[in-house]
């Protein structure tokens, strides 16, 4: 880690909480009790400056997604879903929660990812549903149909979209890991289950023939994206593992962990044989976002205003 | 199952709860109070803590309260004996216990907040006595804990974590027994280990197993930089949650491991990662930062110079103790502490506090509209 800036608040304790975009900006949530206190937070890269997004109310999740009519910010939480800009000086779209929390439970969404074949944006819900919005253009996003898991399953923790599956895949708090076939205009249909596959799913992403699933007790478990067989298990790290991204192009899966390390693995498109490129200590704290950009990887701490590069 | 961010409060309360009788004991013994005269001080503060309703509400799913009402809570705990402690010491005590449950949560699992949260419990048990049924009280909770995140999943857990994380965010008191400990840097941070003892069943970082039809067919461990730093598991529980405060740094009876070393108790569980400091300097500086850190305390706890204002020395339960209070207050015997008035030489007036500390409760305070929580600890 070559060098740090500052944010202007400290990150909080969620998964994957820094987001990156394709042209310089990272994004982190500061959660907070305090009523008009939660916010997000911003840095572009270029310029080297920081400051204060909009405020947020219980984020769950962020991340950029990459449409073809640029990167947007995603954001979600217990209201529900914003779209914003890349700076998240405008709000595009939002998507409210379905209906009202029990009294034992609370409603949320979490996680979305981009399907690039469709222009669907794809929202994961607390009640394990998905939720696509079309995203055909800036300023003509659509609500499309809530779609329901084939079988009882717990709160979607993550989605990525599978371009050899051609399939939106899920995972959830029950570590099920769902496959589900896009539609233009119908809801999504769960065609595939894989039970128990881990224990508390963190992150979920593509790596060309393969799918990575991050498990936060330390592991990734490698599967073969058209089977779902599972290839390949890699014990990461010794404490929580807290966030993942991809570069599916080189095949290179990055995860830190509240071991305090980031390690750089790398797997091979065909057998899925694993290698480690980079292993290193960060800082001591608990890092929970690593985000990858054109000039290498941004990693934030809990409670820490750091962002360490 | 109510999601894990509905089940923060009991964890909040009981572990924060824990911390403080922790530091209220260590002050007792210190000031060398009759045992059984500090065992009715603690018995009263852990009676009111585990009040069959107090905590029966406690464990309703329930969204986390803010900083300010968790504080307003710990308040009314505090004052529950005979002890009053002014705005400052109150404020230092309340510092005291969020830092201390703030390096607890940091340090573990997500599910070994649950073992923390049981040694405190047993901690409580052994540090009240079974004086007037609080034994009885303190396991009524112990089961309550069972019964709400025996069965709770790891994502739930990691999501009570997490909202647990949020409400000690920012909280960054320099506490001497840490910075000495060197868990907390010279910021108020605490630093973090990238060593420890792993999980039941988690494998050395690393290591790859390969697959084909179900089975595994090879391993290999590849070197990541901590990799080697990590114990294979135990099957101990953590020591974290038992207490800090006490010279002896006894665990809870539960846990078969030796006084852990300071560097350990910052971490899951195990011995002490390489290289342990010479211990003799290290011990002598830990207990006179604990002592040092608590010092202030002791001399608002204890009578201190004499005020005219608030108590005098030769008669801390007197009439004129209460003049500021104003009606109500009058004859009630309460030990007034005054963070204003200079401290240090308290042992003269702690001595005929002993006589008197067996005294009647004083009239609760009235409820406040809304905190729930709060007032269910009035009719305690």
């Amino acid at each position: 880690m070559a060098a740090a800036s500052q944010l202007t608040s400290g990150a909080s304790l969620l998964h994957n909480n820094l987001a990156s975009s394709s042209t310089g900006y990272v994004a982190s949530i500061h959660n907070s009790l305090n009523a008009g206190q939660g916010k997000l937070l911003l840095h572009a890269l270029a310029s080297g400056q920081s400051k204060d997004g909009p405020e947020v109310v219980q984020a769950t999740s962020i991340r950029y997604l990459e449409t073809l009519h640029g990167p947007v910010l995603v954001v979600t939480s217990t209201n529900g879903t914003q779209v914003y800009t890349e700076d998240a000086s405008a709000l595009i779209f939002f998507l409210p929660l379905s209906d009202q929390a029990g009294p034992d439970s609370i409603r949320y969404h979490q996680a979305a990812c981009f399907v690039p074949t469709t222009q669907h944006m794809v929202i994961g819900t607390s009640k394990g549903t998905i939720w696509p919005v079309s995203a055909v253009a800036a300023g003509q996003y659509v609500q499309l149909h809530e779609s329901a898991p084939s079988s009882p399953t717990a709160e979607v923790s993550d989605l990525c979209f599978s371009p050899i599956a051609d399939a939106v895949v899920s995972v959830h708090n029950n570590g099920d890991l769902r496959l589900w076939q896009v539609s233009e205009d119908a809801p999504y249909t769960n065609s595939d289950v894989v039970a128990n596959l881990c224990q508390a799913p963190v992150r979920v992403v593509s790596l060309g023939a393969q799918l990575a699933v991050a498990d936060g007790p330390g592991s990734i478990f490698i599967l073969d994206a058209t089977t779902r067989e599972l290839k390949a298990e890699v014990t990461a790290h010794g404490r929580w593992l807290s966030a993942a991204v991809s570069r599916e192009d080189i095949g290179l899966l990055v995860t830190v962990g509240e071991d305090t390390v980031l390690n750089v693995w790398q797997v091979d498109p065909s057998e899925g044989i694993v290698s480690l490129h980079h292993s290193t200590v960060v800082a001591d704290k608990l890092l929970c976002g690593v985000a990858l950009h054109g000039s290498g990887a941004s990693v934030v701490a809990y409670d820490s205003a750091r962002d360490q590069r | 199952m109510a999601a894990g961010a509905l089940m923060t409060m009991p964890v909040l309360i009981v572990n924060m709860g824990g911390e403080m009788v922790y530091i209220l004991a260590q002050r007792l013994q210190a000031q060398q109070i009759p045992s059984s005269k500090g065992q009715k001080v603690l018995c009263d503060v852990v009676r009111t803590m585990y009040y069959p309703r107090f905590i029966e509400e406690l464990f309703k799913p329930q969204e986390i309260y803010s900083l300010q009402s968790t504080r307003q809570i710990f308040d009314r705990l505090a004052h529950s004996s005979i002890m009053r402690l002014n705005e400052s010491s109150m404020g230092k005590l309340f510092d005291l216990m969020i830092m201390g449950f703030k390096l607890q949560l940091m340090s573990v699992s997500p599910r070994e907040i649950i073992d923390v949260t049981n040694n405190h419990l047993e901690e409580l048990r052994r540090l009240a006595g079974d004086g007037e049924g609080v034994s009885s009280l303190v396991e009524e909770c112990v089961t309550q804990v069972r019964q709400a995140y025996g069965q709770m999943g790891l994502a739930d857990l990691c999501n009570m974590r997490h909202c647990l994380a949020t409400f000690v965010q920012d909280c960054k008191v320099k506490v001497s027994l840490f910075l000495h400990e060197g868990t907390q840097k010279s910021d108020g941070a605490f630093a973090m280990p990238s060593f420890g003892t792993l999980q039941e069943g988690a494998l050395q970082p690393g290591t790859v197993r390969y697959f084909s039809g179900g089975q595994e067919v090879r391993r290999e461990v590849l070197s990541t930089v901590t990799g080697n730093s990590w114990l294979p598991a135990t099957g101990q529980r953590t020591t974290l949650g038992s207490n800090i405060y006490d010279k002896e740094r006894r665990p809870p009876s539960s846990s078969a491991s030796a006084p852990s070393e300071v560097q350990a108790s910052a971490t899951n569980t195990g011995p002490p990662a390489p290289p342990a400091p010479p211990p003799s300097p290290i011990e002598v500086a830990k207990t006179a930062a604990a002592v040092g850190e608590l010092n202030m305390l002791a001399s608002l706890i204890g009578g201190g110079h004499a005020s005219t204002e608030t108590f005098k020395l030769e008669n801390l339960f007197g009439h004129d103790m209460f003049t500021k209070e104003g009606p109500g207050t009058s004859g009630a015997q309460v030990i007034q502490i005054d963070g204003a008035a200079a401290g240090g030489e308290h042992r003269g007036a702690l001595d005929s506090i002993r006589d008197e500390l067996e005294v009647p409760a004083p009239p609760p305070p009235p409820p406040e509209e809304g905190d729930d929580l709060l007032d269910l600890m009035d009719n305690a």
